[in-house]
């Protein structure tokens, strides 16, 4: 059985969107997209193991995620984000009195736990259901469904726009706290 | 896994008041227009990259394998 031309362009139409997974899990184009290529070859070769007519597009986000943390293990904990493409725009609040004045996603995105972010741009930006998120991740839907909203707790608050004016501290935890600045 | 741990060393430790934010924020009523504004920035980031045309390396990978292929298997 051969490749057909609708898998082939199948592949090709999952690009963009995989591209954009891959920047979100490496922080850097490069590796993206050498992430890319490896996930298409792999996709290429093993197509027999894809069930025409199920969802490609879970089956092609989960080989390069896969692609990603093989890679990673064997790095050995290299520090990602070495180009600062999260970093960049934190690392300066970061040294401040601890209050992080972002209103910026992608900073905010680059200090969420890895299974924190992946879950929040799988379910928020990608498009997939919390099942196939799960799927993808190889996780059960609760741990995804947990993981989601913690990220979504954090990327409020990080990104100021958690309604403090609602929850903020009372003038006690103010003092406490070292009263420091906010907004 | 960890889940809550930072695990590289760019990333800021959090602050305890941004900490005990997220928590409140955790148990916090579900806040519909938070969570749209979030999706929609989510989204906004994602689409820059998303609608992007497809690399060159890409097709031309894709024209290599399929040659490839073509030449393996007898016609």
């Amino acid at each position: 059985m051969t490749r057909s031309t609708e898998f082939r362009e199948q592949l090709i139409a999952a690009i963009p969107g995989l591209r954009a997974f891959g920047l979100s899990l490496t922080a850097r184009g490069d590796r993206a997209d050498d992430l890319v290529q490896e996930t298409l070859m792999k996709a290429w070769k093993h197509y027999e193991s894809f069930e025409p007519g199920s969802n490609m597009k879970a089956w092609l986000y989960t080989i390069l995620r896969n692609e990603f943390y093989t890679q990673l293990r064997k790095r050995k904990r290299e520090v990602e984000d070495a180009d600062g493409f999260y970093s960049s725009r934190v690392a300066v609040h970061a040294e401040q009195d601890g209050h992080l004045d972002m209103a910026d996603l992608r900073g905010a995105l680059g200090l969420l736990p890895e299974d924190q972010r992946e879950a929040i741009i799988l379910v928020g930006a990608s498009g997939f259901s919390y099942e196939e998120a799960a799927e993808i991740c190889n996780v059960a839907v609760g741990t995804i469904k947990s993981r989601v909203n913690r990220a979504r707790a954090r990327l409020a608050v990080l990104m100021h726009i958690d309604g403090d004016e609602k929850f903020g501290p009372d003038a006690h935890s103010e003092a406490v706290l070292g009263g420091s600045h906010r907004g | 896994m960890v889940e809550d741990g930072n695990k590289t060393a760019k990333t800021a430790k959090p602050h305890n008041k941004t900490e005990k934010k997220i928590e409140k924020m955790n148990h916090a009523p579900n806040q519909p227009e938070v969570y749209d504004l979030i999706g929609q920035r989510l989204r906004n980031f994602y689409d820059e990259v998303a609608q992007q045309p497809v690399p060159d390396r890409f097709v031309e990978l894709l024209n290599q394998l399929e040659a490839k292929s073509s030449q393996k298997k007898p016609q």
